[in-house]
């Protein structure tokens, strides 16, 4: 099989009167990048969500890495498919970020020296070996989220999949750039949700857009974030890069 | 409010505490555990008046505060409100009980002044103790030990749990007072009328995270182990650790030490 997400006519709703994904397809390929960009209460969270197998009550079906989304395939599933909450506060719970990061290995039964082995490689991989024994109360916002990284990739080889809840809020540029060139050197499959167009265009070469519980786009970043009309009409605004035509 | 923040901030300077490198740092928690259980049996079973042979029980917490390089001075101050709550449950005790039971340069020693005093000690000494366990101890090491103890894992991931929730709890009620202070300026505390909706927040969004961090740790494989992590003094010197304090405070429990040291020199 060749994809490692496979998403077919899925529909959810919170309450019984409005849903708010309405009929999603979706194929995801082995390391590809996907920005899911929408306006703000479209569903980009609510999708990622049923995605990490949070909201199990979807109905339609999806297969991540073959497996059936379903609650017997949980364990199966999670080893290699990671879920960066949008406040990463959250979601470190340890003390110090070389604990945090060790916890998904040590609980899926690692051994000491291959946990210890996965944590270095992870931390290297997100630029973070410096701030092993760092306590997490003393990171800053873009470190948490390095941080946060770093405990999905400890856990996951290079085919696994990772899903962001709008990693880009709130880091300054520094921080920023830096996640960026992190995410780009991942081989992981990746969904990016986001409504900034701006990291959505440095990190995903494909990009769906959502509306109204439904895929309204999906294709070509580039064309997509040029297209003024289409975003306008989903409450988004041309990213910074291509206001200017001289950019690009 | 200030106090809020540094509710925190005691919080993880206990952790930083906890997880420095010094040798009973490194004692393997389950032998601290041990050690730390069996203390209280024996000081809890002291009988009521037996307050001679219960000063002896003092040195544990003191020769490990010592050593352990942890400030009785701060510990003090930490502990401040149940130490003080401590003193209030006791202090009837002497207006219950007037029976006189000795007579020391001219002031009666009565019945209820002792099992006053014996109560301090006990819940004074227990609740050093444990600061002592927690401030060489993580939380995740001491779940480690109840678990190798054969406590049930509900209960350790309860109690895990609801030291993290605390800490969330701590942290929210933070943000809200403080978010409530800049809007509120000139104002000292919280007006009674916006308790009620800041609280149901409070709950609300601390609920919300403790839910999130729950996520979390299933999303990366929590089934209710716990795991040790760091480095240990060998084992073999752990054992012999829990041995000789298992010794030593059973020997402090059966033989009134003070009592026979004043009677050498007296
Ligand atoms: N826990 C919840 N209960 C009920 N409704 C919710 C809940 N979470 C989100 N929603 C609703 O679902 C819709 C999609 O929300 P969300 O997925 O957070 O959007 P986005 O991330 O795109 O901003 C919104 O209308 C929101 O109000
Ligand atoms: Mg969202």
């Amino acid at each position: 099989m060749d994809s490692i997400i496979e998403i077919e006519d899925l529909r959810f709703c919170y309450h019984a009167d409005r849903y708010v994904l309405d009929g999603i397809n979706l194929a995801v390929a082995p390391g590809e990048s996907v920005g899911v960009i929408g306006a703000n209460g479209v569903g980009k969270s609510t999708f990622l969500k049923i995605l990490a197998g949070l909201l199990p009550e979807y109905e339609g079906s999806i297969r991540i890495a073959d497996h059936l989304l379903e609650k017997k395939n949980y364990g199966e599933i999670r080893r290699r498919l990671g879920y960066v909450f949008q406040d990463s506060d959250s979601q470190l719970f340890m003390n110090t970020v070389e604990e945090d990061v060790a916890f998904g290995p040590l609980n899926y039964g690692f051994s000491r020296e291959e946990a210890d082995r996965s944590v270095k490689e992870a931390l290297r991989k997100t630029h973070m070996e410096g701030l092993a024994g760092r306590h997490i109360y003393r990171l800053s916002g873009g470190e948490k989220k390095l941080a946060a990284i770093a405990g999905i990739l400890a856990l996951q080889q290079d085919d696994g999949v990772i899903l962001m809840d709008e990693p880009s809020v709130s880091l300054d540029p520094a921080n920023r750039e830096n996640l960026i060139e992190v995410i780009r050197e991942l081989k992981a499959a990746k969904l990016l949700a986001s409504h900034d167009l701006d990291f959505i265009y440095d990190t995903c070469e494909r990009t769906i857009l959502l509306s109204g519980g439904e895929v309204v786009y999906d294709g070509d970043t580039k064309r997509l974030l040029r297209d003024k009309t289409l975003l306008e009409e989903n409450g988004l605004r041309l990213p910074l890069s291509f206001r200017f035509p001289g950019n690009i | 409010m200030a106090k809020l923040g540094r509710a925190i901030r005691e919080i993880h300077s206990l952790e930083n505490l906890a997880e420095r490198n010094t040798f009973f740092n490194r004692i393997h928690p389950t032998a601290k555990v041990l050690v730390t259980i069996w203390y209280l049996i024996l000081v809890m079973s002291f009988g009521k008046y037996d307050v001679t042979g219960l000063f002896g029980m003092c040195l544990y917490p003191l020769i490990l505060m010592i050593s352990g390089d942890i400030s009785i001075g701060q510990a003090v101050r930490r502990l401040k409100p149940v130490l003080l709550m401590v003193f209030l449950i006791g202090a009837a005790n002497p207006f219950f009980d007037r029976t006189p039971v000795l007579e020391a340069g001219g002031i009666t020693v009565t019945a209820g002044m002792l099992s006053m005093l014996t109560l301090f000690c006990k819940t004074g000494f227990a609740v050093f103790a444990s600061y002592v366990l927690i401030a060489t101890t993580t939380m995740e090491q001491i779940c480690y030990a109840l678990r190798r103890l054969h406590m049930p894992q509900i209960l350790v991931t309860v109690l895990l749990l609801i030291y993290r929730y605390l800490v969330l709890m701590l942290k929210e009620a933070d943000r809200i007072t403080q978010a409530y202070m800049l809007r509120a300026p000139g104002e000292k505390g919280v007006k009674k009328s916006a308790w009620g909706p800041l609280a149901g927040q409070m709950l609300l969004r601390s609920m919300d995270r403790a839910q999130r961090v729950y996520e979390s740790m299933t999303m990366r494989g929590f089934r209710g182990e716990f795991f040790l992590r760091g480095s240990f003094i060998p084992l073999r010197q752990s054992v012999l650790y829990g041995v000789i304090w298992y010794l030593v405070l059973a020997v402090f429990r059966l033989v009134p030490v003070f009592e026979l040291v004043g009677r050498i020199f007296i």
